[in-house]
């Protein structure tokens, strides 16, 4: 508000006030001294063109914002930003859960085809082991449950994936329609 | 109408592309502020839609780049004022681009060929 003295009527300076803090937002992402330039120009450029305008002052000046156009969007770098790490946590995401459905497949299938092997193993120690093979004075802890327990990570997983893809990954996603909306 | 907004699409295009030589060589002639600068374009007909606060960030950029100097410079009965002017090497720049210029001139008469 530090260059509004220059306009004569309240609501031209509450006007060019609004202006004032819209640009100062839009420029947020720049340098201090160097945003409050570009305002001090920009207010001084108002203060010409309503100048040159004449008139009533306010319809001036609400004629002269229009014709300086739309003030830069500050979210934008912002966005890119976040829009970035969002997708490379994704990615990391993407990578783990896939990590678990190759861990966790094998051994569902090999529960299906050898159920007294494979298993959850627990030796006396209190040491465990996930294995194929009968474990020589191990008890087996998952029993019937071992099978369907992995099958349900599996479906969670994958279908996690399917989420974080749909969502975050994919061109026609939230993520990438958010990317490229502008605000209002 | 769709050959209008084409029309006027590549219109902006080329506005926008030769905003830093219009300016650059209006500076050339002596220094202006903004308001000036913007005045001065829209009286002719290529930059009669400018969107006016466009010059201000390739102002900066021109600045930014050693091409201008800036000043402040105090107004009777108005606000202050940041003048622009040319440097040496903004000037050796609007060398290289009115000569870019002139072949692209050059290449759509023909006579380049």
């Amino acid at each position: 508000m530090k260059n509004v003295a220059g306009f004569h009527s309240d609501a031209a300076r509450r006007l060019a006030g609004k202006f004032e803090r819209d640009l100062a937002r839009s420029l947020a992402n720049i340098p201090a001294r160097e945003r409050d330039e570009r305002i001090a120009e920009a207010t001084a450029h108002l203060q010409d063109a309503v100048r040159d305008h004449g008139g009533d002052e306010v319809s001036a000046l609400r004629a002269a914002i229009a014709a300086f156009g739309p003030l830069p969007d500050a979210g934008d770098a912002r966005r890119t930003a976040l829009v970035a790490c969002l997708r490379f946590s994704s990615v990391i995401a993407v990578g783990v859960l896939s990590a678990i459905v190759l861990f966790a497949l094998p051994f569902a299938i090999a529960e299906i085809a050898n159920p007294d092997a494979t298993g959850f193993w627990i030796y006396p120690s209190g040491d465990w082991s996930l294995s194929f093979e009968i474990q020589e004075g191990a008890r087996e802890a998952a029993g019937g449950y071992f099978a369907p327990a992995l099958f349900a990570i599996i479906a969670a997983a994958a279908l996690s994936i399917a989420a974080i893809y749909r969502a975050a990954l994919s061109p026609r996603g939230a993520l990438s329609h958010w990317e490229d909306a502008k605000p209002a | 109408m769709a050959d209008d907004e084409a029309f006027e699409s590549w219109c902006s295009q080329v506005r926008k592309g030769l905003l830093e030589l219009a300016l650059l060589t209006r500076l050339a002639r002596g220094r202006a502020y903004g308001y000036e600068l913007v005045a001065g374009l829209k009286r002719h007909p290529a930059f009669a839609d400018l969107v006016e606060g466009t010059i201000y960030p390739v102002l900066a950029r021109l600045k930014g780049d050693g091409y201008l100097d800036a000043e402040w410079v105090a107004a009777d009965g108005g606000p202050a004022r940041k003048y622009y002017s040319i440097t040496k090497s903004g000037r050796a720049m609007l060398r290289r681009m009115t000569d870019r210029w002139a072949e692209i001139q050059s290449a759509l008469s023909g006579s380049g060929s």
